[in-house]
């Protein structure tokens, strides 16, 4: 950690992300669900980022990372536990009513990508990083996601919640 | 355009990239309505709203633990100057040129020069910054080292499908996996595929392949399915006389274990695609 870095900004600045990344208007539909769900992956992400055998580095990509591995991995439990997925995959009724709305709409990979470098101000390598994805990766998703979001096209955004590594998630017809 | 909007360009680049939206109104165009949608999104979601800290466990003297708590790191790590190579910007930057249709064409065929040096900036930046971020060769490396120690190396049944036949291997994985494992031909090197598995990997099921020596001596290759990583160095680590390189490649991540010299297993990482 650098001297003068404190746990509690980046504490704040995850408790920021992980409710607004958690929230996606399908299962979780206000922002005190969501502070409730994430509030259990943040410690547990504060714990595995002090327990880290990697001293040096980046700690803000490193917390913000065990935070989405398990997220991700709650994900995918969920998933486990519904019968038919659908839920995954169920339309939204009607256009979003604002840029909030429409980004708590799109698929989590765009989500993520979008939230860390926007609101948290991560570079593209810091948010590759964290997310554990190549560059160009994360550059697609961020431009697959700008793209959504200026059209406010709903139906782009109704695709499962899915990402290549996921096994479970899986559209469903 | 999304390194300049996203303020991820160095000075230099960024002056550069000012003079050319100067003389292209589509690019500046676009730049102004992600600006907006930056904008936008920051109001939505930034600093200025408070988000509840339920328990305030953190005292003054544990914001900062002191170095000597963090534990350091054990093992070492060598990169194998071949797959260096194989990863460099020049490789990244092909990968990024692949973004280009994402693009209104007319803007990429005036902008190309610009970008595809961009892009190797911000490669470049990616390959020095991006150490010490993740856990994920740690945790691979341990599934693979228990999953030979399990199956490889004592007398329980080594393999579920035993078969020496590619193929077959690759048709009896892909269902039970999220996505088909490659099986690659280490018989340049004197080993035969005996068969495979399912074993837990890192953070998700992976297929852990068996191969043997004429004198019977085994090495346990763990693959298992990634999100999008970055292509990466061999990074080879030791334990108790069992030897695993650690890589990435086409949205997979290997762990090679066996008893093996740590030159012969860098030799053997290498990319699998269309293995």
């Amino acid at each position: 950690m650098k001297p003068g870095e404190r746990w509690s900004e980046h504490e704040r600045a995850l408790r920021r992300f992980g409710a607004a990344l958690v929230r996606d208007d399908r299962l979780v539909r206000d922002d005190r669900a969501a502070a409730a769900l994430a509030e259990p992956l943040i410690r547990q992400a504060l714990l595995a980022c002090c327990n880290d055998d990697g001293a040096a580095g980046d700690r803000r990509a490193q917390l913000f990372g065990h935070f989405i591995q398990r997220f991700r991995r709650h994900i995918r439990r969920t998933a486990d536990r519904e019968d038919d997925g659908e839920w995954a995959i169920a339309p939204l009724a009607g256009r979003p009513a604002d840029l909030r709305a429409a980004i708590h709409r799109l698929q989590l990979e765009y989500r993520e990508a979008m939230l860390l470098v926007v609101v948290e101000g991560f570079s593209h390598a810091r948010a590759a990083a964290a997310l554990e994805v190549s560059l160009p990766a994360l550059l697609e998703r961020l431009a697959a996601a700008r793209r959504i979001l200026g059209s406010r096209d709903v139906s782009q955004t109704t695709e499962p919640l899915r990402w290549r590594g996921a096994p479970h998630l899986r559209l469903i017809k | 355009m999304l390194a300049y909007v996203d303020d991820c360009m160095e000075p230099a680049q960024r002056s550069g990239f000012e003079s050319l939206m100067a003389a292209e109104p589509d690019i500046r165009r676009q730049i102004e309505e992600w600006r907006r949608q930056n904008e936008a999104i920051r109001a939505a979601f930034g600093s200025s709203r408070e988000w509840p800290t339920p328990i305030r466990a953190q005292t003054s003297a544990n914001e900062n633990p002191p170095a000597e708590w963090m534990p350091q790191p054990i093992k070492s790590v060598r990169a194998s100057p071949r797959l260096v190579v194989s990863a460099s910007p020049a490789q990244a930057l092909v990968g990024a040129e692949t973004l280009i249709p994402l693009r209104q064409a007319s803007i990429t065929r005036k902008a190309s020069p610009l970008l595809s040096v961009l892009a190797a900036g911000a490669a470049l930046l990616a390959s020095v910054s991006s150490a010490n971020v993740t856990s994920q060769p740690k945790e691979m490396v341990g599934a693979s080292l228990s999953a030979y120690r399990t199956y490889a190396s004592g007398r329980s049944n080594p393999v579920e499908f035993a078969t020496s036949n590619a193929g077959a291997l690759k048709n009896w994985l892909a269902p039970q996996l999220s996505r088909a494992s490659p099986i690659p031909d280490f018989s340049d090197y004197g080993l035969t595929l005996r068969g495979g598995r399912i074993v837990p990997g890192g953070r998700s099921p992976a297929a852990f392949l068996l191969y043997e020596t004429s004198a019977h001596s085994r090495v346990g290759l763990l693959i298992e399915p990634l999100d999008a990583p970055a292509p990466a160095a061999s990074q080879v680590s030791s334990d108790h006389g069992l030897a695993t390189a650690y890589w990435t490649d086409s949205g997979y991540g290997f762990a090679l274990t066996g008893p093996l010299d740590e030159e012969q297993l860098i030799d053997m990482s290498r990319p699998v695609a269309g293995d």
